[in-house]
């Protein structure tokens, strides 16, 4: 299930994924063989129910859990055999993370999270600049605890494509936001790859979301049913669900 | 067993390690409550069966010699119910096993023999043949020390006449529980002996027939010490009396009693440290349950549980820590009660000191740790109960953090972690403060018991190396022509001497009143010197009185104060003398005077009771064997023999104290650690995952809860410092400064010793914190809702 064109290199390409996890007595087959790629600056939502195994995909993509078979190559370089400290200088420097619930640090403010991830990487932008970016200048002062929760995911998204990511992975970054805010924050992510060209991976079961990515992969009792090419990307404001 | 047993079953399974620390920390506080009081109490009751058994006297008085006849003047006094007339005697003893002599006290036997106050308890052998000379009972702790036993023999100068005694029996005195040599401040076992001896062949032997020169006394119900002590030295004062006495100054009572007492002070002190620090404990992990729980707790009492049921089950937990914790501590404690009444029975003679856990003393101790237990649940508990169900459902707000004015200076030196960790401290001040105050008490603790080594190295330096130069200290029966020194200085190995007049005095000083000894010095000694406020040798004025440092202050009398001297000899005058100078001393309490004006002040020539010798350690043997021939010489000491003992038996209690003092500290020490990190890992777990997702690594995320820790300690060691240094203060003022002084010093190496070892315990235990860090499951932790 390959996208047929002839296309820029991938960033990221997975072959033959199959994660099963033993749970007591039970075999769970999270992923049943799965390809994919991530070509450089596109914009791909993952679509399926929660239990279809995307959330399992974007951990072993993002080098956060290892498969049980298959391989995943950065740029030709295989993670899957890469080791604890690999992964983590991958995680430092190549992916950014959104995450559903935004695991921003509640004792560092707006600012102070960014920085967190400037700190440790090698070319960041400044975390005024990544501020900036997501539209939250003026709270860049502001505690967690002190800001909306559409606030806090655009500093999640600020911190993870501080670092230029070559591939931000959101795992349902609207999941626990309302339509208004959810929109904004789709805004966000859709701007930033666009203007930056970070490839981006969106997980959700929001089919409406999908309809404003280059490519949609439906997901279903782990496996990549349908790979969809949106000839037109619908922009996140005119999203309804 | 209902759900919610179970429920606490699994948790307590659970927390296993985290319960376990707070159940030891419980268990120390238990076990030194129950050690300390068990010895207590069977300390305590072996003395009082004792004492009642032997019809132990209230009171003491010696003469120099009086008559029987007096006796029925003594009986006369109100008050007095028994008075027993008897005669002791020093004299200087042969022992086979080693060449210097020792010193004996020999006590005439009352008749009949098994009646009287302080009666014996035979251990071995049989009662001395009235009027059978040359026989005697001797003390069972030099008897054991030096392998003698019925039909052994010593040999000793007896009023000039070298003497064989022959040891029929061996014998324990209530009045020697203790054994405290004269001018000793500590026991000395090995050359202290006490002998009983007939009393007619002991008076014939000292021509002290029809005449006594001690007497012990009983009083009645309700009689006033006081009063019949002053009414005793009136009936004794012509017959040479030098101050009648109750228990509070008898040798072997005054020790015991002090031992008692600093064991009740540890008793109370220690757990209470360790109970407190068991509820903070208890306390903290018990609150992050229920803020874990707050989904449960919402949904038992959605399903029909009430406050109590659910206040019940949180309690429970910190119920069964503390029975678990006190099961174990009462076993401990009648453990380590055994063993610190084994190691009473070296030093204290009883003939029976039976080790028994009293119920009333494990009952209180499990009694005080669950109402510690309580306390430290209780604001959790009624944090679970208060908690509406529909609030509890919702999960909690964000933790809010503000930036102080400490943090906002510290950030411009701090990265985004060196932040995280600096706020996390300041946001729950509350409980970064009990911390550190649970780790510094447990630095305290380890000061408190290995600072009395400073303070011991510097009692050993003024009184053994600055005071005392002497080898050899003889003492007189009584005051003799100073020509005896010569006779002193022609012994072998002799290198020089220095006489001694030793004069009982009472001091009255306002409403004060003091019995010790005036010592007549030369204007620069050499062999026994006063040392001055600056450490150095002082001279002795030409006039006037010196006294210790501690008694002037005693007596609240300052330089150029007017003191009035009763002299207990002679004609008992009664002088005004100025208070010419101190002298810093850290064993006993006396007055010193040149010799020159204390002649005038007893109205006689050149007279010593005692002199002090500079030997040549190499004719030491010669010396001793010839000190023996001496008739003169009643009893021998050596200064190298106090130095030993002071040394073998402190070092010894030393070591033991502080190997289990740092043990406890280390329980307190790990509890508070551990407790803390892991309510940390649990509380940030979602940060901490984060930080590894976002691309921290393993080493920088446990730097962030190791840095905290650190913060922790950095607090705790001026603090632990600085009660360490208050609860030395406190055993400092516990010891009877009549005996010794022990100042309050404690050494940079005893601060640095206690840190270490805390911070040794701390490091280890959060090492094996990081060890669940690095196992965090970032998948499963960034899936859970804040």
């Amino acid at each position: 299930m390959l996208d047929p064109r002839p296309a820029p290199a991938p960033v990221l390409s997975a072959r033959g994924l199959t994660k099963v996890y033993r749970m007591g007595e039970v075999e769970v087959h999270a992923l049943r063989g799965v390809d994919l790629d991530l070509f450089e600056g596109e914009f791909v939502v993952l679509l399926g129910a929660s239990g279809s195994g995307k959330s399992t995909l974007l951990n072993i993509l993002g080098g956060l859990d290892q498969p049980s078979a298959g391989s995943v190559l950065h740029r030709g370089h295989d993670l899957t055999r890469a080791g604890e400290a690999e992964l983590t200088q991958w995680r430092r420097e190549h992916v950014g993370f959104v995450f559903q619930f935004y695991n921003l640090i509640p004792s560092l403010t707006a600012r102070e999270n960014v920085a967190l991830v400037t700190d440790i990487s090698r070319h960041p932008m400044s975390p005024d600049e990544a501020l900036e970016l997501v539209g939250l200048s003026k709270r860049a002062d502001h505690f967690p605890a002190q800001m909306s929760g559409g606030e806090q995911q655009r500093v999640a998204i600020a911190r993870a494509v501080a670092k230029r990511p070559e591939v931000l992975l959101c795992d349902e970054p609207t999941g626990a936001l309302d339509v208004v805010t959810g929109k904004v924050v789709l805004e966000v992510l859709d701007r930033i790859n666009r203007e930056v060209g970070t490839t981006t991976a969106i997980i959700t079961h929001n089919a409406a979301i999908a309809t404003m990515a280059h490519r949609v992969v439906t997901f279903a009792d782990g496996r990549a049913l349908e790979v969809k090419r949106n000839e037109r990307r619908a922009s996140a404001q005119d999203l309804q669900w | 067993m209902r759900a919610l047993d179970r429920k606490l079953l699994r948790e307590l399974v659970t927390m296993r390690w985290q319960l376990l620390a707070i159940i030891m920390v419980v268990a120390c506080g238990v076990a030194s409550y129950v050690a300390m009081l068990s010895a207590h109490s069977s300390l305590s009751r072996s003395r009082s069966s004792y004492y009642a058994d032997s019809d132990f006297a209230d009171a003491w008085a010696s003469a120099k010699r009086a008559p029987d006849s007096v006796v029925h003047e003594l009986l006369a006094i109100p008050g007095v119910a028994r008075a027993e007339p008897r005669i002791v005697q020093l004299l200087t003893l042969d022992v086979a096993d080693m060449p210097e002599p020792a010193t004996g006290r020999l006590v005439s036997l009352p008749t009949p023999l098994e009646s009287g106050l302080n009666r014996l308890h035979l251990r071995r052998g049989r009662w001395p043949e009235p009027g059978r000379s040359g026989e005697v009972l001797l003390s069972e702790p030099f008897a054991n020390i030096h392998g003698l036993g019925p039909g052994d023999e010593l040999s000793s100068i007896m009023a000039g006449r070298r003497e064989r005694l022959r040891i029929v029996g061996i014998a324990l005195s209530p009045e020697y529980v203790f054994s405290v040599p004269a001018g000793s401040p500590w026991p000395d076992d090995k050359r202290s002996a006490i002998l009983w001896m007939d009393r007619d062949v002991l008076a014939a032997a000292f021509a002290m027939q029809g005449a006594f020169n001690d007497v012990t006394l009983a009083l009645g119900v309700g009689a006033s010490e006081h009063q019949v002590t002053d009414a005793i030295d009136r009936v004794l004062a012509p017959w040479g009396g030098l101050g009648a006495h109750g228990r509070d100054l008898q040798g072997s009572h005054r020790f015991l009693e002090d031992e008692l007492t600093q064991l009740r002070s540890m008793g109370a002190t220690v757990p209470t440290i360790f109970l407190g620090v068991a509820a903070f404990l208890l306390n903290a992990v018990l609150s992050r349950i229920v803020a874990g729980q707050r989904e449960q707790i919402a949904a038992l009492k959605a399903l029909g549980y009430g406050n109590l049921r659910i206040g019940v089950h949180y309690a429970e937990l910190a119920l069964a820590v503390v029975a678990c914790g006190s099961v174990l501590g009462v076993a401990l404690g009648a453990w380590g009660g055994n063993a610190m009444v084994d190691l009473y029975r070296d030093y204290f003679r009883f003939p029976n000191l039976a080790f028994g856990v009293d119920g009333e003393t494990a009952v209180t101790a499990v009694a005080i740790s669950a109402a510690a237990g309580i306390v430290g649940a209780l604001a959790a508990v009624r944090g679970a109960v208060k908690l509406p169900p529909a609030e509890a459902m919702r999960p909690p707000s964000p933790p809010r953090y503000r930036r102080g004015a400490i943090t906002r200076t510290l950030e411009r030196v701090l990265s985004q972690p060196g932040r995280m960790v600096a706020r996390n401290l300041a946001r729950n001040p509350v409980r970064t403060l009990l911390s550190s105050l649970g780790i510094a008490f447990s630095i305290a603790i380890i000061i408190s018991g290995s600072f009395s080594q400073d303070a011991l190295v510097h009692v050993m330096d003024i009184s053994f190396q600055r005071e005392q130069r002497y080898d050899v200290q003889v003492a007189f029966a009584e005051a003799l022509s100073d020509e005896v020194l010569h006779e002193l200085r022609a012994l072998p190995g002799v290198l020089d001497v220095e006489g001694q007049r030793i004069a009982p005095v009472r001091l009255h000083a306002g409403s004060h009143r003091y019995e010790t000894a005036i010592i007549g010095m030369g204007a620069q000694p050499r062999l026994r010197r006063l040392i001055g406020a600056d450490l150095r040798p002082t001279t002795v004025p030409e006039r006037g009185l010196v006294l210790t440092d501690e008694l002037a202050r005693r007596l609240e009398l300052r330089v150029g104060d007017q003191v009035e001297v009763e002299l207990l000899e002679g004609r008992r005058r009664r002088v005004v003398v100025e208070v010419a100078g101190l002298s810093t001393e850290m064993l006993g309490l006396s007055g010193y005077m040149r010799d020159t004006a204390l002649r005038r002040l007893l109205g006689e020539g050149p007279r010593v009771t005692g002199a002090l010798l500079a030997v040549d350690p190499q004719q030491r043997a010669a010396l001793y064997l010839q000190l023996q021939t001496v008739p003169a010489v009643v009893s021998v000491g050596l200064r190298s023999a106090v130095f030993d003992i002071f040394n073998e038996t402190t070092a010894s209690i030393q070591t033991t104290t502080t190997v289990i003092l740092s043990l406890f500290a280390c329980v307190i020490a790990v509890g508070v650690v551990y407790n803390g990190a892991r309510i940390t890992l649990v509380e940030r777990s979602r940060e901490l995952a984060t930080l590894r997702v976002i691309g921290f690594t393993r080493a920088e995320v446990s730097g962030i809860l190791l840095w905290e820790l650190a913060v922790q300690l950095l607090l705790a060691i001026p603090l632990g410092w600085l009660l360490g240094w208050m609860l030395a203060l406190g055993i400092v003022a516990g010891v009877d400064s009549e005996l010794y002084r022990f100042p309050l010093l404690i050494s940079p190496r005893t601060y640095v010793f206690a840190t270490g070892v805390v911070s040794a315990a701390g490091f280890l235990t959060a090492l094996t914190v990081r060890r669940k860090i690095d196992h965090l499951d970032l998948v499963e932790v960034l899936k859970t809702r804040e």
